[in-house]
């Protein structure tokens, strides 16, 4: 037996436990460090699939920025009513079964699809590919993300100062 | 049994459904915010899963471009969440109710 479905496993498991207990546990501060643990999972599995760039990525713009402003947010709402004994989580019956059939219903279709799978090309570096199309076939993409972070940057600083309307 | 495209694409179901879950249970404002970035990695998965069976490096950038979508994201949702503790003191979805008709 190869090493290979080993480390999937494990890359995925981290991903998917990860994942539920960011969901479930009753903290959210817990809930936010869980998540950084399935990103890292999630970024385990990028650079198993050979995205070596995605996967630094990952790390730098999910596990690095996106988890820490989370947990930042909880720390500047902390104390809210939701720690004062009221229940954090609602309907999670009804979420369960609604997820439920939603994954079962995505993997009927991902079992019925016949996709044209090539054989999967020897790992290759991909940030010069990657760059490439990035400043070539998708420069007007890439433009217009750049200014769409500039506008999130400003509409963000704008929408938390105090005693704004 | 060797790891093909079918099991990237069950673990990003998995995600994707363990996302909904967050979407769906939680109160707190920030829970959702966990429940939709947890959907959006299941998306790159499948690019990225795409891209090494047979897509090509194009489904990369795509997976790039949704990283900085929900990079930009997360930073105007948690400025609408903080804006939401200042004015109620609360970051409870339930609450934040006064746009009802």
């Amino acid at each position: 037996m190869s090493i290979e479905p080993i480390l999937f496993w494990l890359f995925a498991g981290t991903a998917v436990v990860g994942g539920l207990m960011a969901v479930l546990l009753p903290r959210i501060i817990h809930a936010v460090f869980s998540l950084m643990l399935s990103f890292v999972g999630v970024a385990a599995v990028y650079a198993f699939a050979g995205a070596d760039f995605l996967a630094v990525t990952q790390i730098i713009v999910y596990v690095g920025g996106v988890t820490v402003m989370l947990a930042f947010g909880v720390l500047l709402t902390g104390r809210t009513s939701l720690d004062l004994g009221k229940r954090e989580v609602r309907n999670r019956p009804l979420a369960i079964v609604i997820a439920g059939l939603l994954f079962a219903g995505l993997m009927a279709a991902i079992t019925a699809s016949q996709f044209h799978i090539a054989a999967a090309p020897p790992m290759d570096a991909t940030t010069e590919g990657i760059g490439g199309l990035l400043l070539g076939d998708y420069i007007i993409a890439f433009e217009f993300a750049s200014v769409l972070l500039l506008a999130a940057l400003v509409g963000a600083a704008y929408l938390v100062r105090r005693g704004n309307a | 049994m060797s790891i093909g495209l079918y099991h990237f694409l069950g673990l990003a179901a998995a995600l994707f459904a363990i996302g909904v879950v967050g979407v769906i249970t939680r109160r707190n404002a920030i829970g959702v915010l966990i429940g939709v970035e947890l959907i959006l990695n299941a998306c790159n998965v499948n690019l990225v899963a795409f891209s090494r069976y047979g897509g090509g490096l194009d489904a990369q950038v795509f997976a790039i471009f949704v990283i900085v979508l929900a990079a930009a994201e997360a930073a105007v949702a948690l400025a609408i969440i903080l804006q939401l503790f200042d004015k109620k003191s609360d970051v409870d979805t339930d609450r934040a109710s006064s746009l009802r008709g």
